[in-house]
């Protein structure tokens, strides 16, 4: 098994090789005066003309070739110096290190429901095979796929948003407003006395006492984890019940039941801890899932993450801030990817590892 | 071995369009039998039933919305009347505030006063132009590159798959965002980057059905007769492989044109181009309508939103019982990809 | 099982439709409400002999605020704290860095200048820093018979900054001194350099001194590779250029520059004074000629002052947070001009549009910038106030490319004219220029796209600058005339055999992208086979184009540098200006524009400025379209607004937050602003 983990790990570089060099290419599609765009925002900046503008080119090394600016960037981030983020206004680390919070906050709370409708649906649909719940689930699956996050994102806030929330007691105020926090509770958070244990919002509000603040981020993350959870718990349900299924036909299952054992347990104990497998190993995937996933949901909820930073990278083509979240997301897929296989061949005792 | 498979071209010529002609009959004849087992089901029923309607829309757009200008259909016309049925007339109007459905405007008018309704029914024919479009072409790299790696296994498979893999690696938002914007907005670049980036996901797959199909005796058997590798490959494997491929990536073009409309969403595309997800886009800023009524302006927002999970409803629903009638092994398989 | 699931279907279908028919019978009471919108607030751009005082517009409103609603009750919301919802990208806090007007806007409010306006006026100072405004009366500006200038600031005595360090002269030199040297690439330094050392960047002034040294030629030398006597050389001709002399600091021109003062005048992030020792102990510059190389044109990241400040202004830094983009100051108790009334100043980084709106509408923002389109949406908001009517120092224009670069160019068809494209000096017979602003509307562009918040613009002067000529003559939209001028045009080739060309422009811009359709529309009604097509471009691209020549015409919008009418006619006429060398406009007007900006006598330099503008309509050099008007939405409780065009943005100093508050009255009438409450 050894070997096969330093198998895997050696790829990593390969994988991040070939990730970057094919971004540092697409990159050459563009001459040094459209890269230069970062640089110079918009047209109010276009001021000392072309010399300055050359100036800029050539103290950003823009001219240079790809060779060289590859080289630059990979001696570099081997010293975790990603460079600077224009769109962050820092360097790409501490940019990502202040967003890479907000993301897994919303991404820890999106998994929870995920799993668990995934879980108690999926069972519910299998064994109720073919009745009319089955295709219940069935229906609200793929309604589930077919219905556009921006879409949905965008209803929900009209909905709850526009429409509900000016007729919430107090107790619910700034509740499905966009954004992280509340402005009040902004405050605190950064002040002085808020002790930022896990710089998860949620957590550290409730370790620090402060239900108050609790209550508000809980408020402002209702919609985007429904939103985020709503698009992605479909496939899951649906791996769920197969597997359900599968596991309903097997002998131990159909011996369980033959021994008189009532069918209510027979499903409890036997069929579904052994149904859960493939979902306790996809559930890696999942959060792989739902980091790339979060760049429209945070793009629609104005949430401060990696997502909605991610797009307006994307956008105005800062390519330090790309690399970097590209190589994170490399990294993380691989070791999830190895994870997942690792688990595998420890819950199922069949799967051998070559 | 390279010399049994030269062979004279006009014999070639003969074969090869008898091949094509069995294919095609095979394809149809399939086709005919998956129609029918799917009228069965009331679930796929309605899927098609609501792709019927989409695909009528999109055929007789011209019709139903005639445009301002025959050679840019596409163009959104900004005109004081817009009905069906009619071209659009009257004065050019800015507007910059949505207006409600009217008279003129059946369905409203989206910001800077483009009509929603002639938005509607150009964007059904751009959702299935791109869609076919997309498909199509990364169907075919995909093909060429899976068919080819596990064929000849070994080395090639090797760095075929490894190159396959980074490309999987990508997230595809991310990567289609970065390639369009380098590329600059517009729908030819949303293309290029969906192949550029969607291609591998069909190589692995082709891969992985060539070698289900290579693995069955009559492959084996005419190996064993001396036929050649590229012989083999065009003859016995693929066309083995081609069917489920061809089916179940066809079904891909509902989550293709979603995925598509979120780039246009986030602004990638002209603006005032015929693209459901561009109507979206325009909406945001309007979702919360005025102080008086919070959905003042909620046209902007379901017309367009209802079109376009319409459209990928229908493809979901036939997908889903396509693939339980056509391979139960491909079950839940896609999950993981999207 | 198969009937279950069609009335599980038709239960979805039923509520789809359900809500369909249901919702658009809510709708029909409200959209026909008034919004309350333009009575003729704005006096109709189109009537060109009404008399345009040089001051604002006396616009017929009443005094007190229009629409007198109930009193506000309380609570105040944040009563001590202002929070504005802005979509401001700062992108720098060091003010000798920042060039743009989200940091120059920070700039403002943390440090202070030499001298600064007065009140809402854009032509009279009022001392800072200094304690008089320099002037030939008071003897302050003096003339040397070789044309050189001195001008001298008599500095005030015990101010403090904000770690309590004293206010110095040597802070003052120290301050100017860095700008200058520090010259960063793309930044403001140029506008120092340029009146007191007669260079453009610092680098050029090193490769003038190392070339008489050693007698090589100034632009064959590497600015990198000159020797360290030069360096210390160019230093301390930096150094002679801003002296200290006592208490006093002075600034020795080469030769006189009229808006000098415009250039170290409040809103000049670029002239803000920083603290010496300070800075030192921050690593950024020490001040000593042996050092100043090596924090020369820095990386942004590199720069010690790149997130912090210590200024003498009213307010101080608290944070700036980079994962949200938002800023936060607060009072300076000891401000010598006397604590500001608002203990805070929180200004948030708010990039979607609703949700900035929903700030506003429910008190959590003060101040809200709301997108001109969108004002529909806000307009009506209980508890908010409006003052609109202000008039901005900015410029719309469209110039044409008078020698387009052929090479690669995908917006000029064929490259000929022969009806599929235009040759590359298509726009420079006059004829066409002229067709084209005959063709253009400016009315239906400024009522339609720009809601009848803009004004026609007269020439290259935006009116609220010093020589702007009211009575310049102007294009209206005539296709009559255009007809007979592109009938002319190329000796009749064009009308016969017609043309076609690309106009792009900047996404989003939906100003340009009216503007453009309305040409495109009149043309092709004027003449079927003149096809204009429109094609927005990325900001990467446009940019890149505007360099290369390839534009064949750019609708741009130009804001000032500095208040003065040279910072208007030099971009937009001059051969060295951003718009004119990428349009290739030539040489015309270079003598009268040098010869502009070196007249101090104000008589004279009115002439020179009216002619050129007369000249920029002549010569039809572009389209002049218009000058915008802003809008200013804010809650109710803010007291003491006023405004003056050439602040970056706001200013925090004056305002307070109170259940009787209103804006500054004497001012707003001043410049003729409407306000509007509900």
């Amino acid at each position: 098994m050894l070997a096969y983990i330093a198998r895997r790990l050696l790829f990593l570089p390969i994988i991040l090789f070939g990730v970057t060099v094919i971004l540092f290419a697409m990159l050459q599609l563009l001459n040094p005066y459209e890269r230069l765009s970062l640089y110079v925002k918009d047209p109010s900046q276009l001021r000392g003309g072309k010399e300055q503008l050359d100036r800029l080119i050539e103290k950003h090394g823009l001219k240079d070739s790809l060779f060289v600016q590859y080289g630059r960037w990979v001696n570099k981030s081997i010293h975790l110096d990603f460079g600077w983020s224009e769109t962050a206004k820092t360097t790409v680390l501490n940019g990502f290190l202040g967003r890479f919070p907000a993301t897994l906050e919303l991404t820890l709370f999106a998994i929870g429901p995920i799993l668990f409708f995934a879980i108690w649906l999926g069972v519910l649909a299998a064994v109720h095979h073919n009745r009319w719940i089955d295709q219940l689930t069935r229906v609200i699956t793929i309604l589930g796929y077919s219905l556009p996050s921006f879409v949905l994102g965008l209803v929900l806030l009209m909905g709850f948003y526009g429409l509900l929330s000016r007729h919430l007691p107090p107790l619910f105020g700034g509740w499905f407003s966009p954004g992280r926090l509340s402005e009040w509770a902004q405050q605190i958070v950064g002040g002085e006395s808020f002790h930022a244990y896990t710089r998860l919002v949620t957590v550290d509000a409730l370790l620090n006492g402060q239900w108050r603040i609790f209550w508000d981020a809980l408020g402002h993350l209702v919609l985007p984890v429904a939103t985020l959870s709503y698009i992605n718990w479909a496939g899951y349900l649906r791996i769920m019940r197969s597997s359900m299924l599968e596991t309903l036909r097997q002998d131990y299952v159909t011996t369980a039941r033959s021994k008189g054992v009532e069918e209510r347990l027979v499903i409890k104990r036997h069929a579904r801890r052994n149904a859960l497998i493939p979902i306790v190993t996809l559930s890696g995937f999942l959060v792989v899932g739902l980091l790339s996933g979060v760049v429209i949901t945070e793009t629609i909820f104005g949430y401060p993450g990696l997502g909605s930073w991610a797009a307006q990278a994307a956008l105005q083509l800062d390519v330090a801030t790309v690399l970097g979240l590209l190589t994170f997301v490399t990294i993380l897929f691989i070791v999830v990817n190895l994870i997942v296989d690792l688990l595998y061949a420890v819950i199922d005792p069949r799967v051998r590892l070559t | 071995m390279n010399a049994t498979e030269t062979r004279p071209s006009r014999e070639g010529l003969q074969w090869a369009l008898r091949r094509l002609k069995d294919a095609l009959l095979e394809i149809l004849r399939a086709t005919r039998d998956t129609l029918l087992q799917l009228l069965k089901n009331p679930l796929s029923t309605v899927g098609l039933f609501l792709l019927v309607i989409f695909a009528t829309v999109a055929l007789f757009a011209p019709l139903l919305a005639p445009p301002e200008r025959p050679n840019a259909p596409y163009q959104i016309p900004q005109r004081e009347i817009v009905r069906p049925f009619q071209a659009p007339q009257g004065k050019d109007v800015y507007e910059t505030t949505p207006t409600p459905p009217s008279a003129n405007h059946i369905l409203g008018t989206t910001q800077d006063y483009y009509d929603i309704y002639y938005t509607l029914i150009w964007g059904a024919r751009n959702a299935f132009k791109l869609g076919i479009l997309i498909v199509l072409s990364t169907l075919m790299i995909g093909v060429v590159v899976g068919a080819v790696s596990a064929y000849f296994g070994g080395w090639v498979d090797e760095i075929l798959m490894r190159i396959v893999e980074i490309f999987l690696v990508f997230p595809f938002l991310l990567a289609t965002l970065v390639l369009t914007t380098i590329l600059g907005r517009g729908l030819d670049k949303i293309v290029i980057a969906f192949i550029v980036f969607g291609w591998p996901g069909y190589a692995r797959f082709v891969r992985g059905e060539v070698l289900h199909v290579k693995e069955n005796a009559y492959v084996e058997a005419a190996r064993a007769a001396g036929a050649g590798s590229r012989r083999v490959i065009f003859r016995h494997v693929l066309p083995n492989a081609i069917y489920p491929v061809l089916v179940l990536a066809s079904l891909d073009i509902g989550s293709i044109v979603l995925s598509a409309s979120a780039l246009s969403f986030l602004g990638l595309i002209p603006e005032g181009f015929a693209d459901w997800g561009q109507l979206i886009g325009f909406s945001r800023n309007w979702i919360l309508g005025t102080v008086q009524n919070p959905l003042e302006y909620w046209y902007t927002i379901i017309f367009p939103g209802l079109a376009i999970s319409l459209f990928v409803l229908g493809w979901n629903l036939l997908g889903d019982a396509v693939r339980d009638i056509f391979d139960p092994r491909l079950r839940g398989s896609r999950s993981r990809s999207s | 099982m198969s009937d279950k699931i069609w009335i599980v279907v038709l239960a979805l279908v039923a509520l789809v439709i359900g809500l369909l028919v249901l919702k658009p019978a809510a709708p029909p009471t409200t959209p026909e409400q008034p919004t309350p919108v333009e009575k003729p607030a704005q006096p109709p751009v189109e009537k060109p002999k009404e008399p345009e005082p040089e001051t604002p517009k006396p616009i017929e409103q009443p005094k007190s605020p229009q629409q007198p609603s109930q009193p506000l009750t309380g609570p105040i919301k944040n009563p001590d704290t202002l929070i504005v919802a802005d979509l401001s990208d700062i992108d720098t806090l060091d003010p000798h860095f920042a060039y743009d007007t989200s940091s120059g806007e920070i700039a403002f409010h943390v440090y202070d200048n030499l001298i600064m306006y007065d009140g809402p006026s854009t032509e009279k100072f009022l001392p800072m820093l200094a304690t008089q405004v320099p002037s030939l009366d008071n003897g302050l500006i003096a003339e040397n018979a070789d044309g050189s200038v001195v001008i001298r600031f008599p500095l005030r005595q015990g101010v403090k900054f904000h770690n309590g360090n004293s206010f110095t002269a040597e802070d003052v030199a120290y301050s100017f001194h860095r700008v200058m040297l520090m010259d960063r690439s793309g930044g403001p330094s140029w506008l120092v350099l340029s009146p007191l050392l007669n260079v453009n960047t610092i680098a050029d002034l090193a490769k003038q001194i190392e070339a008489q040294r050693t007698g090589k030629k100034a632009d064959e030398i590497d600015f990198n590779a000159v020797s360290a006597e030069t360096l210390v050389a160019t230093c301390e001709q930096v150094e002679q250029a801003v002296r200290v002399v006592g208490n006093d600091v002075e600034f020795h021109l080469p030769k006189p520059f009229p808006p000098f003062m415009a250039i170290v005048a409040q809103s000049a992030s670029w002239a803000s004074i920083i603290d010496q020792q300070w800075a030192t102990e921050q690593g950024a510059w020490d001040g000593s000629c042996n050092t100043w190389k090596a924090h020369y044109d820095p990386q942004k990241e590199n720069d010690p002052i790149y997130a912090k400040m210590n200024g003498t202004g009213p307010f101080m830094l608290e944070k700036w947070d980079h994962a949200t983009g938002d800023i936060s100051l607060i009072r300076n108790d000891n401000y010598w001009r006397g604590p500001a009334k608002l203990a805070r100043i929180v200004i948030k980084k708010v990039n979607e549009f609703s949700t900035r709106k929903l700030m506003l509408q429910n008190g959590d923002a003060d101040i809200a910038t709301i997108n001109r389109k969108f004002v529909d949406q806000v307009d009506g908001t209980p508890g908010v106030r409006l003052i609109k009517g202000q008039l901005r120092m900015s410029l719309s224009f469209i110039l044409f490319n008078q020698k387009i670069t052929a090479e690669g160019n995908q917006y000029i068809g064929s490259g000929q004219l022969d009806g599929q494209g235009i040759p590359p000096d298509f726009f420079s017979d006059i004829d066409v220029r002229k067709g084209f602003n005959d063709a253009f509307d400016w009315e239906t562009l400024i009522r339609e796209a720009i809601k009848n918040e803009a004004e026609k613009a007269r020439g290259p002067i935006p009116r609220g600058v010093q020589f702007f000529n009211s009575e310049n003559p102007v294009y209206q939209l005539d296709l009559k005339k255009a007809e007979e001028h592109f009938k002319q045009a190329w000796g009749g080739q064009v009308w016969k055999t017609g043309f076609k060309l690309t106009a792009p422009y900047l996404v989003d811009d939906q100003a340009s992208k009216t503007a453009f359709e309305i040409l495109k529309r009149n043309l092709q009604r004027l003449n079927p086979k003149f096809e204009l097509e429109t094609v927005n471009l990325e900001w990467s691209a446009l940019l890149s184009r505007s360099v290369d020549g390839t534009l064949p015409v750019y609708s741009a919008a130009w804001l000032e540098d500095y208040h003065d009418a040279h910072n208007w006619v030099f971009p937009i006429m001059h051969s060295q200006g951003n718009y004119a060398t990428s349009m290739n406009l030539g040489t015309n007007y270079d003598a009268l524009i040098n010869q502009g900006i070196n007249e101090l006598n104000p008589e004279k330099r009115q002439e020179i400025y009216y002619e050129l503008q007369k000249l920029a309509y002549e010569d039809a050099i572009a389209i002049f379209t218009d000058q915008p008007l802003g809008r200013h939405y804010q809650q109710r409780w803010v007291d003491g607004y006023y405004f003056n065009p050439i602040w970056p943005a706001r200013n925090f100093y004056p305002l307070s937050k109170r259940l009787d508050a209103k804006p500054n009255m004497e001012y707003v009438n001043q410049l003729g602003l409407v306000v509007q409450e509900w």
